[in-house]
């Protein structure tokens, strides 16, 4: 029952948080704008004013995009430079997002204007960040020692096996073994971040665990909401490679077509995640409302009003919390350390607190 | 008065024949499609648990010089495996397609005793020689001094015994565990080459070391090999089974027969599995594994009976009655991609996609072998790019002909790549592309350069060659040559010959002298090709102005049509004729060509519109040319192909990053 609650309520949440599926597949295709500039740029470069290019009939003509990367080494170190700053800033893009839209899937209350997602992303960002390299430390880890015991293992059967099969199979098994692993190390950061926005949890490692732990307490209905999104993400992977490899894109009119059917695509695949989220906001209440009477939600760290504010009204509206916040921290470090020349006045952050 | 020896020659060969169970009980050829310079009739057992063959073997072997031969030469190509010193080791660096010797894995071979049929011992007689590089621990080849030399035109038979210890499975040959690939396993006889034939001048035998980038060079003859071994095993050879023999128990013995060969092999496993099939009157028998039958079984024998047919129509039907085409062991892969004649391994991997079609690629290339190695025998010593590259040149059009010219590699994911793209690829990517001619003694090749220069090179080499003189012309080379030279052992100039007495003919008008400039250059130089487009410029014609002698102009105003400019640059030492197409503004085209002589050339066009493009070799008849990229230009480049490049890397970046939203 609470599963189909999860997948009710969450679309429900989903629907209303509309602008939160457009943020999230602006921020992948704002993202991915600059690479694909840069790409075009040393394309140009490189085939200059041959007709080369045009031979490009196909999206992967192996002769033209291996001449091109063979005569022009420079290109590949451009493109793969590009494409890791772009990485980084994703993530950064990313970290700067997800509170918000996790807080708009959780409170009804809240208003779902971009600037106020962004708003209230912002406050979650440094926590979101360093849960991200938690769970990139983890999966390097962890994927780091199953690649090694994969080969330890393939090894002793490439030794000892009668046939590739049984390298295969091992090679297989561990394959599935690592999708799962994968799969649950990435659940757990969702139901950490879960925490942070709905229990205002301040550290980021402790959130990830207790994220973990809400999971595996909960594993059926939490681990089913994943695999809609695995599946989904797959499904929607699978179509858009359909379409790719049997549309041949040729002018600028096709070029325009298939953008907007991609961009359809990835608006369903944001629908998907932000619909995951609902969902395991809609388990962590439930579960938090059978176990303790209320607050289902922790205080918004904005006092954001229906009527939508101005983005100065937003940030200035920021609640005094329980627990300093992180920032409040840092400058008590700091005024402690500047102590120490008292002819300073500590700067001020500008961000008034009532 | 003939030599005693030679007095009992013909009652030799009557001997080997008839006391030779099995041989001529089964004639596969009334008519004999070589000279048969060799007969060979070898009792061998396999000691499966010792590694280890012992055999006994009568060879004979027909003078067919016009002189007295005093000596024998033979390869033993196991003692390349003997130890760290040999010539193959060190030229390797003791690392054998990435594969090092362990203690108990270096094989040899041991000729114990040798006689004439007469009785008359030859063992004292044998020394080992070093004719290429005189390395004292090379014993690949074994020369023996004969009591009374060979006259023209007759056969000495000899007999001798030998054991062999098999090395764990290496350059195509060994054990691993229970398979068995057993190839150049036998003392062979090298070839005597009487003066005239290929390079020779005064006659000799031509019995190279075996190096480690070599392969082999035999005389056509026939084969009647007795192989004992446990029952167990499945066995597959050269030629064709003639009796099955069960020995007590445990043992059997099978008798193949090959007639009009120049080499035998045999693989044994418990383990095979066969699949049969017929090709026109041709069986095709794959030995395969459990594991492996069904798809993995069905697309060697698919590749096979491509190759079959592409042959047959392209230049004859093949003519034994059997190819066996074997499957390496899973680990055995060592023992995989080789020919010999009736019977060529392969390489397959249970689990890749069938689209990654190397077991295609690798099946195709080695059938292709039977023709250029199995009946046209070059020497492969020293003229490897004649069978590997002229091979590799066919794998390409059979790959295309039988999987599509961009798909015949890899179909996957939206990702395809061409055999022959891959082979013009290999060749431009070369770091070096200069470093060493074609026509080189591979050992003697820059390091690194053998497979590409003999493969690869001569590949691209062969197909420009196709794109200079048309297919239909390539194709009567090929047939010729061909036809002209199965079962004989031609070189590079009995090729050019043919290429020169076909494209005179057929191409008076364009290469009246043949093609040997060609040659030359690709197959002796170590220059590259390159022909660019180096620039256009148009402008309108304009009415004369300014001062002239009895009058002042002052006309200002567009008069006619354009005049472009078209500037083309040759940048490499290569000098080919080349098409070029100019297009106008208009859409209106035209081909020219220029004969590639000068470093750059000049072309002046006077049209109604402007050049807009210009493309060197617009049909890629050309592909020696080492970068495409510069063979074109338009002077208004079309945003829509970069556009489409940008479009294709956005939606794959935003997939990307979409899925680190995961995070």
């Amino acid at each position: 029952m609470i599963l189909l609650q999860m997948i009710h309520d969450g679309f429900l949440a989903t629907a209303r948080a509309w602008r939160a599926i457009v943020l999230l597949a602006l921020v992948s295709a704002i993202s991915a704008l600059p690479v694909s500039m840069l790409v075009r740029g040393q394309w140009d470069k490189a085939v200059q004013s041959s007709l080369f290019s045009e031979q490009l009939m196909e999206w992967f003509d192996f002769t033209v995009i291996t001449e091109v990367i063979q005569k022009n080494p420079g290109v590949t170190q451009a493109v793969v430079s590009g494409v890791l700053a772009m990485l980084l800033l994703h993530a950064l893009a990313v970290a700067l997002v997800g509170g918000g839209i996790i807080r708009a899937a959780a409170d009804p209350a809240m208003p779902r204007t971009i600037r106020a997602i962004l708003s209230v992303g912002g406050e979650y960002a440094g926590r979101f960040l360093r849960l991200m390299l938690v769970e990139a430390v983890l999966i390097l880890v962890v994927g780091g020692i199953m690649v090694v015991a994969a080969a330890v293992v393939v090894q002793g059967f490439v030794q000892n096996a009668e046939r590739e099969t049984s390298i295969i199979n091992a090679l297989y098994t561990f394959g599935a073994l690592g999708v799962i692993v994968f799969y649950f190390l990435l659940a757990w950061g969702d139901y950490g971040r879960v925490h942070i926005v709905m229990n205002g949890d301040r550290s980021a490692f402790k959130s990830y665990f207790r994220g973990a732990a809400f999971h595996l307490r909960h594993v059926l209905p939490a681990a089913s909401m994943h695999a809609l999104l695995a599946g989904g993400t797959l499904l929607m992977l699978w179509l858009h490679w359909i379409i790719d490899d049997r549309i041949s894109v040729d002018s600028r009119l096709m070029i325009a077509a298939t953008f907007v059917v991609f961009e359809l695509i990835m608006l369903v695949r944001s629908g998907i995640r932000v619909w995951n989220y609902g969902s395991a906001v809609v388990l962590w209440n439930s579960v938090k409302s059978s176990s303790v009477p209320e607050p289902t939600v922790a205080p918004l760290p904005a006092m954001i009003s229906p009527v939508e504010p101005s983005f100065t009204q937003i940030i200035q509206s920021a609640p005094r919390t329980v627990e300093p916040e992180p920032t409040q921290r840092r400058r008590k470090i700091r005024s402690r350390t500047m102590a120490k020349k008292p002819q300073r006045k500590p700067k001020s952050s500008g961000r008034k607190r009532t | 008065m003939k030599p005693l020896l030679l007095q009992f020659a013909p009652l030799a060969i009557l001997s080997l024949a008839v006391c030779s169970p099995g041989s001529a009980r089964q004639t596969i050829f009334v008519t004999p499609l070589s000279d048969r310079i060799v007969q060979y009739s070898i009792d061998v057992t396999l000691d499966v648990d010792a590694k280890t063959l012992t055999g006994r073997q009568r060879v004979s072997w027909r003078n067919t010089s016009t002189k007295p031969v005093s000596d024998l030469q033979f390869h033993l190509y196991l003692n390349a495996f003997k130890n760290s010193e040999t010539t193959l080791m060190r030229e390797a660096g003791g690392v054998l397609r990435n594969n090092t010797m362990g203690a108990n894995d270096w094989g040899w071979i041991d000729v114990v005793r040798m006689k004439t049929l007469a009785g008359e011992d030859l063992s004292a007689r044998m020394q080992f020689i070093q004719p290429d590089d005189g390395n004292v621990h090379d014993q690949t080849v074994l020369r023996v001094v004969l009591p009374r030399a060979v006259p023209a035109g007759e056969t000495i038979v000899v007999e001798l015994d030998f054991t062999a210890r098999l090395p764990k499975l290496v350059r195509r040959t060994g054990y691993m565990e229970d398979y068995y690939m057993v190839g150049q396993w036998f003392p062979k006889l090298g070839v005597y080459e009487p003066a005239g034939m290929r390079y020779s001048t005064n006659g000799g035998w031509n019995c190279h070391q075996f190096h480690a980038n070599t392969e082999f060079y035999a005389d056509f003859g026939v084969y009647d090999v007795r192989i004992t071994l446990p029952k167990a095993y499945v066995v597959g050879a050269t030629g064709i089974l003639v009796s099955d023999v069960v020995r007590g128990d445990t043992a059997r013995t099978l008798t193949f027969r090959a007639e009009d060969v120049h080499d035998f092999a045999w693989t044994a496993s418990p383990d095979y599995r066969v699949v049969e099939k017929k090709w026109r009157n041709v069986s095709i028998r794959l030995l395969t594994h459990e594991h492996r039958l069904g798809e993995i079984a069905d697309r060697y024998v698919r590749a096979t009976e491509h190759a079959l047919d592409y042959f047959a129509d392209w230049l004859m039907p093949y003519p034994y009655p059997m190819i066996t085409v074997v499957d390496p062991a899973f680990r055995a892969e060592e023992g995989g991609g080789m020919e010999y004649p009736m019977l060529i391994t392969g390489g397959s991997l249970r689990g890749l996609p069938s689209t990654l079609r190397l077991t295609e690629i690798v099946t195709i290339h080695e059938f292709g072998h039977q023709y250029w190695y199995g009946m046209i025998g070059n020497n492969e010593f020293e003229e490897a790019w004649l069978d590997e590259g002229v091979n590799q040149y066919s794998e390409g059009r059979i790959m295309s002909w039988a999987y599509g010219k961009q798909t015949s590699t890899l179909d996957l994911w939206g990702i395809r790549i061409g055999d022959e793209e891959q082979t013009r690829l290999q060749y431009t990517g070369m770091k070096y592309p200069s470093n060493s001619p074609i026509a080189t003694l591979p050992w003697n090749m820059a390091p690194g350069s053998y497979s590409t220069l003999s493969y690869a090179k001569t590949a691209v080499v062969l197909a420009t060659l196709e794109g200079l003189v048309g297919r239909e012309v390539m194709d009567e080379i090929m047939k010729t040559f061909f036809m002209r030279w199965k079962f004989k052992h031609p070189c590079e100039r009995d090729f050019r010959a043919v290429v020169n007495e076909v494209v005179s003919s057929r191409l008076r008008d364009r290469f009246s002298e043949g093609m040997d400039w060609y040659f030359d250059q690709t197959l002796h130089g170590t220059e590259i090709c390159d022909y660019a487009v180096a620039n256009i410029s148009s402008s309108p014609q304009r009415s004369k102005r300014g001062r002239f002698e009895d009058s002042v102009l002052t006309g200002t105003g567009r008069l006619g049509p354009y005049e472009s400019v078209v500037i083309l640059a040759r940048k490499g030492g290569i000098r080919l004729p080349v098409e070029f197409r100019v297009t106008f503004e208009d859409g209106s085209t035209r081909t020219d060509s220029w004969d590639g002589q000068e470093r750059w050339k000049r072309y002046t066009y006077t049209h109604a519109a402007a050049v807009t493009e210009v493309t060197i070799d617009p049909h890629k008849k050309i592909p020696l040319d080492i970068s495409l990229l510069n063979n074109s230009m338009t002077v208004s480049p079309d945003p829509v192909s970069s556009s489409r490049v940008a479009w294709k890397v956005f939606q794959w970046v935003q997939n990307l990053l979409s899925m680190m939203m995961l995070f």
